[in-house]
């Protein structure tokens, strides 16, 4: 079993919740966390996460962080952490809709890598809220 | 004697009062509990976050740009203080500590900035020291996405060799009547690790990350660490400041309601005394009266 701590600067989502298997949105794609997995450190990047338990799937939608795995353990770091539960999708829909329209205007370096990290976060929540 | 009408109506006035110092209080100390809930939340992350960029540091020996202390020519001062007033001492000593530091920073020959947070801030320096920012609108519901976006801005600065640290000065909440004004560098970032903390940075620090998988890089991981560690650092400076001006405001107003309370009973003891001579004036008046008709 897998024990899963997610940490966001403002709360603790998660208090050492069990799990068989983590998913994570790592750098590189995605990595999948089961029991023995050795020590790790990754960057996560904007993504759904998702933890099971007996058959049980709780999805997040996760924003830059980090991840550290060492003793069975999942510790996640990152700025911004979701429930799939707490997703309003029409919301997601129309800030998606907002930064595509956003981007195909003209934008500063700084902004455009906003507006893009906006519709990222905006895909990925709709794509685990059901 | 005074005027008994006038007495009365001061008694009113301070009622009146202490009704108003009496309700802030109670709104500050409510607001208080949440600030104070909202700075021991922050706790959990920023220790993580902390304790992965020492042991980076320490163990793997890797470097970054924001851990090297560079040599001071100009510095930038960060000033938090309040948006609003009738809260004791809190923006004034703020602002006594900013100057204090200015002058030491000046007499060194260095150069100091100022950044400014709190529209209290704002008035106060705005006549006395070129402010480079105000930062508007952060108090009113502090969030760490305002927070971090103002910190980066700031690191930007930072990067550009705008200036070559970033200190901070703010009220450090310590307890619901209690506040130090404290002055702290937070870039570049210290490496000591501080007192009170050390039991958490140290556990399994030694053979922290002996078989690890660091992906993308150490490196990597430590950019994207130590940014987020002045963040943090930022966020909470900003949360204590808050807590501190609604600890200092409750105080205030704690003293304000006492003193109206007393100035209420001085006043009503004034009041009674005046009656009770009108009222033995015109008893004798009478007795006079009938005394003259015999």
């Amino acid at each position: 079993m897998l024990k899963i701590d997610i940490v966001t600067p403002i709360k603790k989502l998660v208090d050492g919740a069990s799990a068989e298997s983590v998913k994570l949105p790592g750098t590189k794609g995605e990595i999948e966390i089961l029991e023995g997995h050795t020590e790790l450190l990754t960057l996560l990047k904007t993504g759904p996460l998702t933890f099971v338990k007996e058959g049980k799937e709780r999805k997040f939608s996760v924003t830059y962080g980090f991840a550290e795995v060492r003793d069975n353990k999942v510790l996640v770091l990152a700025d911004t952490v979701e429930e799939s539960t707490e997703i309003d999708k029409t919301r997601a829909q129309s800030a998606q809709k907002k930064a595509e329209q956003a981007l195909m205007g003209t934008l500063s370096e700084s902004d455009f890598n906003k507006q893009q990290l906006k519709l990222e976060r905006a895909i990925v929540r709709q794509r685990i809220s059901i | 004697m005074a005027d008994r009408k006038e007495i009365r109506k001061r008694i009113g006035s301070v009622q009146n009062t202490r009704q108003i110092t009496r309700a802030m209080k109670m709104v500050a100390a409510a607001k208080l509990r949440r600030s104070q809930e909202a700075i021991l939340n922050t706790r959990p992350f920023a220790y993580r976050i902390y304790s992965i960029l020492l042991s980076l540091f320490k163990r793997e020996g890797i470097q970054h740009p924001l851990l090297v202390v560079r040599e001071e020519k100009k510095v930038r001062l960060i000033v938090v203080a309040g948006d609003r007033g009738l809260c004791g001492s809190f923006n004034a000593s703020v602002f006594k500590e900013a100057q204090r530091f200015i002058k030491a920073k000046q007499s060194e020959g260095v150069e100091v900035s100022l950044d400014v947070i709190g529209k209290k801030a704002h008035d106060f320096f705005k006549k006395r020291h070129p402010i480079s920012t105000y930062h508007e609108g952060l108090l009113g519901k502090v969030t760490y996405a305002k927070a971090s976006a103002i910190a980066n801005q700031i690191l930007n600065a930072y990067l550009k060799e705008e200036f070559d640290a970033i200190y901070l000065v703010y009220n450090e909440f310590k307890s619901a009547i209690q506040q130090n004004v404290t002055v702290e560098r937070l870039i570049p970032v210290s490496t000591k690790v501080p007192e009170g903390v050390v039991g958490i940075l140290k556990v399994g620090e030694d053979e922290r990350f002996k078989n690890y998988i660091f992906e993308p890089s150490k490196e990597e991981i430590l950019n994207d660490i130590v940014p987020k560690h002045f963040y943090m650092q930022f966020f909470r400076c900003v949360l204590e400041s808050v807590a501190s001006e609604h600890g200092a405001r409750m105080s205030a107003m704690e003293n304000a309601s006492k003193n109206a309370s007393e100035m209420i009973e001085d006043l009503t003891l004034l009041y009674n005394k005046a009656r009770q001579a009108a009222i033995t004036k015109e008893l004798m008046e009478i007795v006079g009266g009938v005394e003259a008709t015999k």
